[in-house]
């Protein structure tokens, strides 16, 4: 454990720059983000099933910004190290290759809870959307388990050798289905395969809790464990795909 | 002898290309062991192989008697400094001194007894508050010694480790390997016989993947005669001095280049002989260079009829 703390202290000490560049940022793009889809839809369509568009939007955006924030910190930075031989360099410090993985995970995941928390607080203030403090920790449960995953997935496209399709797949087909995972329309709305195939990305189940939360609905349990067991797969997926990057 | 690192049937290719193909290797405990080779012959590659940085295609690698692949936590017991930087370029020397004391868990006694006196070893003290950008190759090259040799481990695997470095620093490290050579199991792999000779026990010399000598410099001297290369070096042009040396039998292939003349002596016992036959009057320095690996792979390769 001593060494992945230490692990974890140093990146954060040297990433403070970078974190705070992140924090204006994150808020200017959800700025823009509630700008587009919550003012700009609401001169449309004021309500989606009965919930004030703002309200709508309002989890749902919090979840798109961070978890895109998490996935570009955890690749970027994970790409980097490995073109730079700084995560073979960790190796030298004669650290299991599981260790460094959880390492850096761990330094991506604390980042992207700071971006959470001024992002919450951002979207809070914007939409002038009261939440109990249970509430808010309960949304902040399920995002925890968003962002591991979200910074895990990071992890593993930054570790694809071919950084031109890093950017391609994060942009074109995960970007995507962030949008198609019952961001803007209600999962139920499609048919009956779509509807299947939407309910079971991870991003529809944080979206869809987010969004019973904010609007004092009540949640699906299984969501968390879902995410819960996603999480221990890409961790043990992980932990080989990156030994075998690194000991190839 | 107990085995320290013990290779079994080992085979490693990249892409269709086989580097290593079965390749048996038995390393004993509290030996410094050289591997030598000219470039692209596989001495890094089998560092990786016996740090567990590279894992196999094929075979075992044994470690202090625990297999790579089964044992836990092998990587402990070694310290392995790679033919490249193995620092973080966007950290100061300090920082990346501390960062490794941290992730290793040394605590505050033990970096004072075995860091600061290595820091002291290799002169950085005066460059540890800059980036590593900044820093000379040897300069570099002595940050990753110090990261690498404060882990003290049982076995040290050391890739050129005098890449770079100037005279004084590359005396210290002999001297420091000199003295910690007993304790630990000391794996060597360098282009050139000079540097190692002084601390290696047993040598190996590979070409393309093969291990072409295991064994002693006496047995590689009685295996094998390797001229003596005689550098002279001018203090004006002269070409009465190669003239002299190129008229001696004892003396082949003589060839001037500028203000050096060189020229192979075959046996090394003449050489007091051909010093009295030139004029030293416009000689203003004598080198020489035995047991050169392009020569030793040149005739043993010749000999087998490769």
């Amino acid at each position: 454990m001593g060494a992945i703390w230490s692990l974890v202290k140093n990146d954060l000490r040297l990433n403070i720059k970078q974190i705070i560049w992140g924090i204006i940022i994150g808020i200017l793009g959800t700025a823009i983000f509630y700008l587009t889809f919550a003012e700009g839809m609401n001169l449309l369509l004021p309500r989606i099933e009965y919930i004030d568009i703002k309200l709508y939007f309002a989890a749902s955006l919090i979840i798109l910004t961070v978890c895109v924030m998490a996935l570009i910190v955890a690749q970027a930075g994970t790409a980097r190290q490995f073109f730079s031989g700084q995560m073979a360099n960790l190796r030298a410090a004669n650290i299991s290759v599981s260790k460094i993985y959880v390492g850096k995970s761990l330094v991506y995941f604390c980042e992207s809870l700071i971006y959470l928390v001024f992002i919450t607080v951002e979207i809070l203030i914007i939409t002038g959307i009261h939440l109990s403090c249970g509430r808010l920790l309960l949304f902040w449960l399920f995002l925890i388990f968003g962002i591991y995953l979200a910074v895990q997935v990071g992890m593993l496209l930054g570790m694809m050798t071919n950084l031109r399709f890093q950017w391609l797949i994060l942009f074109l087909l995960i970007l995507p289905l962030l949008f198609l995972s019952g961001f803007i329309v209600p999962t139920h709305y499609w048919n009956s395969t779509l509807a299947f195939v939407i309910s079971i990305l991870p991003t529809t189940c944080l979206i869809e809790n987010g969004r019973s939360i904010g609007a004092r609905q009540p949640i699906n349990p299984f969501g968390l464990i879902y995410l819960l067991t996603l999480n221990v797969v890409f961790v043990f997926g992980g932990v080989f795909l990156f030994k075998r990057k690194l000991m190839r | 002898m107990e085995a320290s690192i013990t290779l079994k049937n080992v085979s490693k290719h990249f892409q269709k290309t086989y580097l290593f193909s079965n390749l048996n290797l038995g390393i004993e405990k509290g030996t410094t062991f050289a591997i030598v080779g000219r470039n692209g012959a596989g001495k890094s590659v089998l560092l990786k192989l016996l740090s567990t940085w590279m894992t196999p295609d094929a075979g075992s690698v044994f470690i202090l008697g625990k297999e790579v692949s089964q044992a836990v936590n092998v990587s402990r017991y070694i310290a392995y400094l790679p033919d490249s930087d193995c620092h973080d370029p966007w950290q100061t020397g300090w920082s990346n001194i501390k960062y490794r004391a941290d992730l290793i868990g040394l605590d505050e006694k033990d970096f004072k007894d075995k860091v600061l006196p290595l820091i002291e070893l290799f002169n950085l003290n005066e460059k540890l508050n800059d980036y590593p950008v900044t820093y000379s190759r040897g300069t570099k090259r002595c940050l990753n010694l110090v990261l690498t040799l404060m882990s003290d481990t049982e076995i040290l695997l050391l890739d050129e480790p005098t890449l770079g470095l100037d005279y004084q620093n590359r005396w210290a490290l002999l001297q420091y390997l000199l003295k910690i050579k007993e304790e630990k199991t000391i794996v060597i792999a360098s282009n050139t016989f000079t540097e190692i000779h002084s601390i290696a026990d047993r040598w190996i010399v590979l070409e393309k993947g093969v291990v072409r000598f295991d064994g002693t410099v006496a047995k590689m001297l009685s295996q094998i005669e390797i001229p003596f290369t005689l550098e002279l070096m001018l203090q004006t042009p002269d070409e009465q001095v190669a003239r002299r040396l190129r008229q001696l039998s004892s003396v082949q292939n003589v060839n001037e280049y500028g203000l050096m003349v060189r020229g192979s002596v075959r046996n090394i016992n003449d050489l007091p002989d051909i010093l009295k036959q030139i004029d030293l009057t416009n000689i203003a320095g004598i080198n020489g260079q035995t047991m050169s690996v392009e020569e030793f792979l040149n005739q043993l390769l010749s000999d087998e009829g490769i």
